[in-house]
């Protein structure tokens, strides 16, 4: 799979003419749109290398529809501002969708640059603020494309609106190419997404191709999940990667070993940053991981684990819960007569059997099965025929604690006891004597029943 | 319940211990240091205490009492200068003890010697006392000085204390100076005698309080302070072996005033009333042949916890659990089953409810005499089947993130079922059957109360 790489890299290098080569997207399910955002204002008019900067960027970009037209998922739009009134009357509200992303549109996408004038201002938030409703919905990546010569010119922060609508997940970071630029202001640009200026049109060509050939890849990541030697042998468990910009989960990968025992290769989109959570227990988290168009990354976590083993001769279901030693929450229920991985190290056990029973600092160490064992219960069968008040008690640290309050009108309960000794202590209602206290000491065995009548 | 059990039925016998006051025993250590040839009313500190020892035994004797009495005399057998600080000796031991011969023993003996009071408190722990577990054994010590061995009379008293031995001492002070009587404050309850008269009635008065039954009434006191709750089991153990002396269940009479029990004075208590979380009342003393009233705030409200709606038949008789917290803390109060009530102190609580996914619910607020409601509702049942073998995990998501509900780790090829919470999920599967990470398949799917929804993968 990463000889594919190769090849696309060769394959970016286009001319111009050669456009029509075809990159081969390994995804082919996800559609990509891309909306050609095109400054029209006065300025374009200038001179700039053979034509204007307006003719160069009518000349390939056109180029680059044709180009595109080929691809199975990609679907473009032209949005233009600045074009339709002239700079004298100062319209902040010059922004209009062209063309409409979809298929096939290529030539009308031409033509409609052909028809550009540039005239006007240049009302750059307004115009992405509208770009939102120029993206279909449906699942897909929206990509913006902005060729400008100027920054804002009507008071609003272009930055703004581009950040809100990549954290709404509206469109990823947006690409912004300066057709020579001035360099005092770029950074009115270069905070509206990742910004490249052009000092010519040799420059300009070759920065749309670059950004357009990554748009169209994907590149590879492995997951290399250490154990507790540093080395890759940690698999089988669940991956979600978020974009961490907005949050919204990108990829779902159970974690696998190739055939030759490495992490397996994961395609992913070269644009944006991600977060991912490894679904150990507890879940392990990297946040802001880069990856790079044509080129693999590594991504690195140590996720060292061990199992342990719930093990007990009853068939009735027992939970315990778990937590890091020292730590408050319960990280996990785990039910008796299973084996789970946990991250290696130090957890408190509490079985939540009758009485519940502590195993503090179980150790789970790398690879290593740690079994907890527990007896069988027994079962104790109380019985009486009157109400009355009382519970079932248990030594503990030397005291008497309470285990099991006796409900006040039912004349017959059944509990699951663990092995040991208890105490009843009972009154009934009609004892008004605290000294009419009945008290019964009783033995419980594994798999034996007592029964004791009140 | 089908399986077979071995059916045990056990002997069972009530092991309630109420003490029976008898018999009395009354151990005097009786100063014979030197100092006690000082006179009170024109008479020697040593022959008023003799004569009135006498005349208590005597009288003792001619209402038939069931009190027996042995005397421990200290300082009379070496004199003053040869510092002995082993002058200790039982002089009359309780079996043979008489008025007659309690007049004759102390007639014949002379004061003399230093006061070695721990030391003598020590060996009266040790050996006079017969071993009898239903007799209340007492201590009372007269003296004109403070010790003078370097022992400490307090540790000796902590050990009458901890071996239940006998109550603490009481002691009678023949002129002592004030500040000599504070060293007696950790000993026991400290009566000063100045005249022979007032010896007299003081000795009466404690071998009063001595005979009289100590009683213990335990209020249980509702939020308002009021002596209202009851029906709440009560322990009292030893405070320093743990062992149980008394086991209750509270009760109040007809009045509605709380019972009042006999108990035996001595020693130290550890009073529990078992409300969960207990109240514990620790080092409790009482004051022997007195009426002692303790009271316990134990403010009470109810938890009831409820699962709404129609359980698919396959959630019926799958008890959900609810683990109860105090906030913020680590111990288990209680772990608490769905449906049903269970009292609780009130105060705040945090909740884990062990559904799936779990529900967590902090600071829940439990109020005096209030009952607050919990509820959830029924589960779904989902039920997938797996067309291969694999690995498959369900998830929920809780801030933009997956969070694992469940992992059914390797499956085999065949149905398995989940009860779920209602709500939204997504299930992971790596059929083993396909290669590589991105052969991952995932479903959403959403759970509704008391439905069955099946999904095949």
């Amino acid at each position: 799979m990463r000889t594919w790489f190769i090849s696309l890299g060769v394959m970016l290098h286009l001319s111009i003419t050669g456009f029509a080569a075809t990159p081969k997207l390994l995804n082919p399910k996800q559609l990509t749109r891309i909306l050609f955002i095109v400054d029209g204002s006065q300025s374009m008019m200038n001179a700039w290398d053979r034509s204007s900067r307006m003719g160069e960027a009518k000349r390939i970009l056109g180029a680059l529809a044709d180009s595109l037209a080929v691809l199975p998922n990609v679907e473009m739009g032209l949005r233009v501002y600045g074009h339709q009134y002239e700079q004298s009357l100062n319209n902040c509200r010059d922004t209009k969708l062209e063309v409409s992303i979809a298929k096939k549109n290529a030539t009308l996408l031409k033509k409609k640059l052909d028809l550009i004038k540039p005239k006007g201002i240049t009302p750059i938030t307004l115009t992405l603020e509208k770009c939102a409703n120029d993206f279909p919905a449906g699942p897909g990546r929206n990509v913006v494309l902005l060729i400008t010569d100027g920054v804002e010119s009507c008071g609003g922060d272009p930055c703004l609106v581009a950040t809100n609508l990549q954290q709404r997940g509206i469109i990823l970071k947006p690409f912004v190419i300066g057709l020579g630029v001035v360099e005092d202001i770029t950074e009115g640009l270069d905070c509206i997404g990742q910004f490249k200026n052009a000092p010519n049109a040799l420059a300009f060509e070759q920065i749309i191709q670059t950004i357009i050939g990554n748009v169209l890849s994907q590149t590879t990541a492995e997951v290399d999940l250490l154990d507790t030697l540093k080395q890759a042998t940690e698999t089988n468990v669940n991956l979600t990667f978020y974009d961490s910009q907005n949050m919204l989960l990108k990829y779902v990968y159970y974690h696998q070993m190739n055939a030759r025992g490495k992490p397996d290769t994961l395609h992913m989109d070269p644009l944006g940053k991600y977060n991912l959570t490894v679904h150990t227990i507890p879940p392990a988290e990297l946040n802001d991981i880069a990856v790079y168009p044509n080129q693999h990354t590594p991504i690195t976590l140590s996720t060292p684990q061990g199992s342990l083993r719930l093990s007990t001769s009853s068939k009735l279901p027992v939970k315990c819960l778990i937590k890091k030693t020292g730590g408050l929450n319960t990280i996990h229920v785990q039910n008796f007569n299973t084996t789970e991985r946990y991250i290696t190290g130090s957890y408190d056990l509490e079985v939540l059997t009758l009485p519940r029973i502590q195993f503090k600092q179980v150790l789970i160490k790398q690879t290593q099965i740690n079994t907890i064992q527990i007896p069988a219960p027994g079962t104790l069968n109380i019985e009486r025929n009157e109400e009355g008040y009382g519970g079932v008690f248990y030594m503990k640290n030397n005291n008497w604690v309470k285990l099991y309050e006796l409900k006040y009108k039912v004349f017959t309960e059944s509990l699951n006891l663990q092995p040991g000794n208890y105490r009843i202590i009972y009154r009934t209602k009609n004892n008004h004597k605290m000294k009419q206290t009945l008290v019964k000491d009783f033995t419980i065995k594994s798999n034996a029943a007592v029964n004791v009548v009140l | 319940m089908q399986r077979l059990l071995f059916l045990l039925i056990v002997l069972i016998s009530s092991t309630t211990t109420l003490v029976a006051q008898s018999p009395t025993r009354i151990l005097f250590l009786l100063d014979a240091s030197g100092s006690m040839n000082q006179k009170i009313d024109q008479e020697s500190r040593w022959k008023v205490a003799s004569r009135l020892l006498y005349n208590l035994a005597d009288s003792l004797e001619k209402k038939h009492s069931p009190v027996q009495i042995a005397v421990r005399v200290f300082g009379h057998q070496s004199p003053n200068a040869t510092h002995n600080c082993e002058d200790s000796k039982l002089e009359i031991p309780f079996a043979k003890s008489s008025a007659k011969a309690i007049q004759h023993k102390l007639k014949s003996i002379h004061p003399q010697g230093y006061t070695p009071i721990a030391y003598s408190i020590f060996k009266a722990a040790e050996s006079d006392f017969p071993t009898d577990k239903n007799a209340l054994n007492a201590i009372v010590l007269i003296t004109d000085g403070v010790e003078t061995c370097g022992g400490d009379p307090c540790a000796a008293t902590q050990l009458l204390e901890r071996k239940r031995i006998s109550l603490k001492p009481f002691i009678i002070g023949l002129g002592l100076q004030d500040s000599f009587i504070q060293k007696f404050n950790c000993v026991g309850p400290y009566f000063d005698a100045k005249t022979s008269s007032g010896f007299n009635l003081i000795l009466r008065s404690v071998v009063a309080q001595i005979m009289n039954t100590t009683t213990l009434q335990i209020n249980l006191l509702n939020a308002a302070g009021e002596a209202k709750e009851t029906n709440i089991e009560l322990t009292l153990c030893d405070a320093y072996s743990g062992d149980l002396k008394f086991a209750f269940v509270h009760a109040k009479n007809e009045f509605g005033i709380s019972d009042t029990l006999r108990v035996d004075p001595i020693g130290k208590y550890t009073i529990t009333a078992h409300t969960f979380p207990p109240v514990i009342l620790k080092d409790v003393v009482l004051t022997p042949g007195r009426h002692n009233v303790f009271g316990i705030d134990v403010p009470q409200g109810s938890l009831q916890l409820t699962i709404t709606g129609t359980s698919t038949p396959m959630a019926i008789g799958i008890p959900v659990s609810c683990v109860v917290r105090k906030s913020n803390q680590v111990d288990i109060v209680h772990v608490q089953d769905f449906n049903g009530s269970n009292k609780y102190l009130t105060g705040e609580y945090d909740l884990e409810i062990l559904s799936l996914p779990e529900i967590e619910m902090r600071g829940v607020l439990i109020g005096s005499n209030e009952t607050k409601n919990i509820t959830i509702p029924a589960s779904g049942n989902l039920n997938v089947f797996f067309q291969t073998t694999g690995m498959a995990s369900i998830y929920t998501t809780k801030l933009n993130r997956w969070q694992k509900v469940y992992d059914w780790g390797n499956v085999k090829t065949g149905a398995y079922e989940l009860n779920l919470q209602p709500g939204e999920y997504d299930i992971v599967f790596k059929s083993s059957t396909k290669i590589g990470s991105e052969s991952t398949y995932t479903k959403h799917v959403v759970m509704e109360s008391g439905k069955v929804i099946r999904v095949k993968l």
